[in-house]
Parts: structure tokens; sequence; C-alpha cells
């Protein structure tokens, strides 16, 4: 009975089937452990590693500064810009835009390094379906590789206040 | 209670005014029943408010209704409430009573300083309504974790730290009931497995409140501007609060499945041994798991992430998975014992199905089992965290763990706890038969929907809309992700009358149930004679092929994720 006291002892060994069973669960969860450094070692896509304390005016500061040297264009508003092949790049998360508008080539490594200048936001990139946490006073870096052209939307999913679902940016992927 | 020679007192027993029990032969402390009575009652007016609010973000969330999606700031607010209200107002209020009944009426002992639980009680529901206050007065529209630098008033933080306290204070006068219950001689040897899985939950509860106090302290400080605020440290701490309290629900449910496992068809535990050693796991590991809401975050390094996925959580599955085993086995090996031994099954057809005790904790089992445990593990795992944070699949992951397993365990208790615990005849008990059902099939699909909604079409949550009208850039989203909110909201109109059939249940039998002399047999059928260890000479071949069944399904649940996460931009 779950509700008394268990007989005086109740140290017994495992029946067949339990000990088969522990086992079983063991050996299954063992084979999930070791499939993350299996994944990462060779599965593409992993967790950011990198990422850096910065304060929220200076991510602003040089965000803004690699704005103006490769801007190109202007849409409703928010700046389009295309960072060169393999250059780094910086995405701001300000309550409810995301800026810049980053023109990415297919096939190229960016370095994209990512933060907030207000409250917390989350970076989900659709519809290629990758999210990540947006921290004001940490940068993130992803060293992303985008693999196919197209017009990407980029949502906000972390609750950043009233305008949280009018939160809605671009990637856009050239061939 | 337990054969042969009386127990030892080393400690002149106090006296205390109670009667005997006619259904289980304990003797209940009057004190502790009206404690635990009122705990209960406090929780379901809580999951009343929680439940309206569900109303709301249900039917938002459905976007052929909208209900709230014009009035976004609205949505927001109750969502707020939402959250808190049920998550952990309802919640907790409902595990005080169960921490009261697991220790003073189980042992047979008083519940020591009744004055004292008053006190808890008196706190954490000033805690309640001080949040409530701030919520809905629209001080506070932050959600219930409240990320930092996000700030709400000092009034938002120091709700919850009252509420902590007196949490904190119940957990204690618990683990006191059980020193004194041992020093007085009220029971012999080990403490039963129900009391044991409770005492997993409040070792458990005091370690997340530590992590409440790491978060909503230095907040408060914070909120008075006394403070910086670090957000990375805040998540960090507000995690250990949040996923700790979360197993504080997984170990009190799996204590509720074993008490109504005894109670609906007499199961008894078949190993003591393996189903303490589970319970141990989630002692030892769990806490540390907690870094799984926080895989896609800067500020932590990937081997710290990784290692503590892996070593502390799934050490916690393991013991989730040898509860999943042992106790569908000890259902079985008592119906075997009363002659349902035909083919795999008959055992499992002829299970009262309905009584709800029953049906309900089935249900619970199968709904966290197959919904939220597999997920949970496949979402948590390092890498696959990418697709799936912060996107619908996470509350349609907890909807099936702490709406679906949890809440539909403690409802499924209140059948039991009223005839017993508060003597009153459940009012409407044909709709009692069938409000787990409902309930529960409702929870499954808002589970389903919710999961599908995030998982394949990345659909956010915490937005009052998906329409994107306003927004700089035009958004749409796939027909299927519309499809599968449909089912989210059907759902979640089932759940709702679910729910409010269990309220009203409830409440009505509070108000108008015929009392219960103590002379007469209540309405539950414990069976009478648990079957002894031998029948397992038969072997528990249905519970074999269950398990079996859910292993290649939690396979298959993992191999999809990983699948997608290999169709993503490469990103490192
Ligand atoms: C019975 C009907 C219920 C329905 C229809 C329902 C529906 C929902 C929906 C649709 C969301 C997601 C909203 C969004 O992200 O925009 C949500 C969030 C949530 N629900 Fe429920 N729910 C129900 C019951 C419960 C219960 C019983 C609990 C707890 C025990 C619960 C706890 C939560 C929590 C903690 C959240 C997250 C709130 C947040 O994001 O801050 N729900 N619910
Ligand atoms: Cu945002
Ligand atoms: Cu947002």
């Amino acid at each position: 009975m779950p509700i008394a006291a268990p007989e005086r002892i109740w140290w017994k060994p495992l029946s067949r089937a339990e000990r088969v069973w522990v086992v079983t669960g063991v050996s299954f969860l063992l084979l999930l452990s070791v499939s993350m450094p299996i994944w990462h070692a060779y599965g593409a896509a992993d967790n950011p590693e990198i990422s850096y304390r910065i304060s929220p005016e200076e991510f602003a500061r040089v965000a803004q500064d690699f704005i103006r040297r490769y801007q190109v264009g202007t849409y409703k508003g928010i700046p389009v810009v295309r960072p060169p092949a393999g250059a780094s790049a910086y995405l701001i998360a300000q309550r409810f835009q995301w800026s810049p508008i980053l023109e990415l080539k297919k096939g190229e490594t960016y370095h994209i390094y990512l933060s907030a200048t207000d409250v917390q936001h989350g970076l989900s990139l659709q519809p290629v379906n990758m999210n990540f946490q947006v921290v004001p006073g940490y940068a993130s870096l992803l060293t992303l590789t985008p693999t196919e052209a197209g017009v990407y939307t980029i949502l906000c999913n972390q609750y950043c206040g009233v305008g949280h679902h009018l939160m809605a940016g671009r990637v856009i992927v050239k061939e | 209670m337990a054969s042969g020679a009386a127990a030892v007192a080393i400690r002149r027993p106090v006296e205390f005014e109670s009667r005997i029990c006619q259904v289980t032969g304990l003797r209940v402390d009057l004190a502790a029943e009206r404690l635990i009575t009122v705990n209960a009652v406090t929780a379901v007016v809580f999951l009343l408010i929680g439940g309206i609010m569900a109303l709301f973000v249900g039917l938002t969330r459905w976007p052929a209704v909208g209900l709230l999606s014009g009035n976004p700031e609205l949505y927001y607010r109750f969502l707020t409430a939402h959250g808190m209200n049920m998550l952990i107002y309802w919640i907790i209020f409902f595990e005080v009573a169960g921490l009261y009944f697991g220790s003073a009426i189980v042992l047979n002992a008083r519940l020591v300083t009744p004055k004292l639980a008053w006190v808890a009680y008196a706190l954490m529901l000033a805690g309640a309504v001080l949040g409530d206050v701030v919520v809905f007065s629209g001080r506070a529209d932050v959600m219930w974790d409240a990320y930092a630098p996000m700030q709400a008033p000092p009034s938002f933080y120091l709700s919850y730290d009252l509420f902590a306290v007196g949490a904190f204070l119940a957990c204690c006068i618990f683990f006191a009931t059980l020193v004194v219950a041992k020093a007085e001689g009220r029971y012999r040897g080990s403490v039963p497995l129900v009391t044991f899985g409770l005492a997993t939950a409040a070792i458990l509860a005091v370690s997340s409140l530590l992590g409440g106090v790491f978060t909503f302290v230095p907040a408060l400080l914070w909120s008075f501007g006394l403070m910086h605020e670090d957000p990375e440290t805040y998540r960090l701490t507000i995690w250990l609060l949040g996923h700790g309290t979360q197993q504080v629900n997984l170990a009190a449910m799996v204590s509720v499945w074993y008490l109504l496992a005894y109670m609906t068809v007499g199961a008894k535990p078949l190993n003591e041994k393996l189903s303490r050693f589970a319970f141990l796991l989630y002692i030892l590991t769990i806490q540390l798991g907690s870094v799984h809401h926080l895989l896609v975050d800067p500020g932590l390094s990937r081997s710290f992430k990784y290692w503590n996925t892996s070593y502390a959580m799934y050490s916690a599955v393991l013991g989730s998975m040898i509860h999943a085993f042992s106790i569908p086995a000890a259902v079985e090996v008592a119906q075997r014992a009363k002659g349902y031994t035909r083919g795999w099954f008959e055992w499992l057809r002829k299970a009262p199905w309905k009584e709800p005790g029953f049906s309900g904790s089935a249900l619970s089992l199968l709904i966290f089992g197959f919904l939220g445990g597999t997920t949970g593990v496949a979402f948590g795992h390092g890498p696959v965290s990418i697709l799936h944070h912060n996107t619908l699949a996470i509350p349609g992951h907890f909807h099936a763990t702490v709406v679906g397993g949890t809440t539909l365990a403690f409802m499924a208790l209140t059948y039991y706890l009223l005839p017993l615990v508060v003597r009153r005849k459940v009012v409407g008990w044909r709709l009692a038969i069938i409000q787990p059902y409902l309930y529960g099939v409702g929870v499954a699909l808002l589970g389903i929907g919710m999961m599908n909604a995030g998982a394949a079409y990345g659909v956010p949550r915490r937005v009052a809309s998906i329409a994107y009208q306003g927004s700089p850039v035009a958004v749409h989203f796939p027909t299927g992700a519309y499809l599968a909110l449909d089912i989210a909201g059907v759902g979640a109109v089932l759940a709702l009358v679910g729910g409010a059939l269990y309220v009203g249940i409830a409440v009505a039998t509070l108000l108008w149930g015929e009392r219960i002399p103590a002379s007469q047999q209540p309405l539950v059928p414990v069976a009478s004679s648990p079957p002894g260890l031998a029948a397992l000479g038969h072997g528990v071949p249905g519970t074999v092929v269950l398990v079996n069944v859910f292993l290649l399904f939690f396979f298959v649940v993992v191999a999809v994720n990983m699948f997608f996460l290999g169709h993503v931009w490469p990103v490192h």
C-alpha cells in the first residue's frame, strides 16, 4: 500500500522485467547524451557558443557604425544593409523593430552580432525556423550560413511589451 | 497499519483532536483536515480565476476567434494573470493541501503547529491577492516571469516574496510533522511511498524557493533602485525556481498516481526500492538541470549547457521512466489478481474507466508521458532548442505536463478528497465520470495544436495576434499554421468546458453536497485486499508492451526533431 509503511525490509532485488526496463532506459538516455557532442562534431547547426558582454549603448554605437558603412537602401524607414561576404554584421532588437534589414549572399558565412538595447527579445527566423534569445548587455555571435535564396521574416518571440506582436523584420538572401 | 509489535515512541505522544476514517482506517487530525480543506478550496478559487483568463487566452490564440487580438494590452495583462494564477497559485495551494495530507493524515499523526500553518496560509494568500491586484490593475503587464530589465513595480516582486515565504513555511511544517510523527511513534519503519514522494516534492520545493530568493529579493531591491540587475543572471536564477517548481509538480503528480492507483484498483508498489530510487533521482539531479531553458542564450558556455541537460536532466528523466513502468505494472498485477488474466490487455480493458480517480490518473499519465515527457526531452536536447525556443511549441509542451499531467491528476484526486476529507458526497457524479475525458482530450488537442503550430511553422508564443497588421513588413503564416491553431482552439474549448465542470462539481459539493455520516462508507471503492508480490510470477506482459510502444514513440519524437535540425541553416 502506498499509504502504509512498507514491509520492514523493502530492499528487495528487482524482477527481470524491471531490470530490463531500467537498463533499456539508461541506454536510451546515454544515447541521447552522447548525441549532443556527436551532433556538435558533425551536425551543421548548433547553439551559438560565443557571446560578449557589451553595454546597450556601446552595442548601439558599433551597430550604427556598421549600418552607415554598408547601407544600400531603406525600406519603410528601416536601413537595408549589405555586408561583404564573410564580414561581421550587427542586428539590433529594440521595441518594436529589428534593424537593419540584412542582405546576405547565399552560401557565404557571416558573423552576426545580436543584441538588444532595451529589454529582452527573441530572434525567430522564419520559415527556416531558427530561434535565439536576445539579451541586452550581451551580444550573441551567430556564425550563420544562409543556404537558400529568398526573403525571410524575423519575428520577435520573447514578450517585450505591448507592441510585441508587431515586431517583425526581414533578412534577404541573394543568389 | 504495519503489523507486529507496536511502534516505539521516543517522545511522549501529544494528544490531538481526531476522528477515525471509516474507509482507510486512518486517524484524521481535525486541525489538519481543516487546513487541507481551506488550502484546497483556495486552490480551486485560483483555478477559477486562471480558468477565466484561459478562456480569453485560448480564444485569442485561436485566430478564427481572436477574442482580444484587437486589445493587445488586455491580452498581455490576462496572459500574465493566467500564468500566475494557474502555474503558481492553483498548483501550489493544492500542493500544500497535499503535503498536510501526506504527512499528518497518512502517518496517523498530528500536524505540528497548526497555528503556524495558518500563518503560512495567510502569507501565501496575501502574496496571491497582492499579485492579482497589481496585475489586474494594469501595473505589471510583464508576464509571470517578468524578465529583467523589463520592470514591474515593487509590489509585484513583493507579492512573490510573500508567497514564497508562506510556501517555505508550509514545507517546514511538513518536515516537522514527519519528524514528530516518528518521535511520537505514529508509524514504524520507513514512511509510506506517497509520503516519500511528497517529501521529494517538498525538498525540491525548498531548493527551488532558494532560486526564488536569488531572483525576487534582488529584483525587489532593483525595483526600488537600490541594486543593479543583470538580465542573464536573472534568467539563470528564475529558472532555478521555474524549473525546480515544475519538478515539484512532477513529484507531487507521481505521488498522486501511486495513491490513486491504490485507491481505485488496489495497486500496490511492486518494488519499493525501485520506486524510491526513482524519486531519489529527482532529488539528486533535477535541480541542476534547469539550463534547458537557456540553451540559445548568450553568457553560458556550450559545454555547461550540454553537461547540464544530459547529465542532470536525463538522470531525472530516468526516474520518470521508472515510474512510467512501475505504476502500470502495479495496476496490471492488481487487476490480474482479480482474475482479469486473458491476453495482454484484459486487465486494462476491465479497469474502472468510469471511476474519475482512475480515468483521470490514467489520462494524466498518458498525456504527461507521451505528449509532455517526450517533447520535453526532445526540446531540451542541446541543439534542438534552436527549433523551439519561445515558439508556441513551448506552451504546447507544458500544457501537456502541468495541465494534462499535474492538473488532471489533482482533479482526479479531488473526487476522493471530497468524500474522505471534506466528507461530502460528490454532487453530479455522472458529470464527474465524463469530466476527466473532456478535460484530458481537450488539453491533449490544445497541446498537440500548439506544438504543431510552433514546431512546424514557428508561430511565436505570447502574441495577441499573428496577423502582423501594422508592422513594417508583411508576415503570412501558411494554412497549416492556421489549421494547427484551429486544433488548439477546439482543444481549448473542450478543456475549458472540462475545467468548468470540475470547478462546478467541487463548489457544488462543498456547498450542497450531502454530509456523509461518520459511520457510513463514502462512495469510494477501495480495493479490499491488495495482491501480493507473488502475482508478479505471471509477469506484466501488458505493461511491457505499453512501455515499449512508449519507447518507440519517444525515439521517433527525438528522431523527427533531429531530422528538422538537419535542415536549418548552418550556425554555431
Ligand atoms: C483549461 C484551459 C487552458 C487553456 C485553454 C489554456 C491556454 C493557454 C494558451 C493558448 C497559452 C499560450 C498563450 C500565448 O503564449 O500567447 C497559455 C499559456 C500558459 N498557460 Fe494555459 N491554458 C489552460 C490551462 C492552464 C493551466 C491549468 C495551467 C497551469 C497549471 C496553465 C498554465 C499556463 C502558463 C504558465 C502559460 C504561460 C504564460 C506565459 O507565457 O507567460 N494553463 N495557456
Ligand atoms: Cu521584441
Ligand atoms: Cu517581443
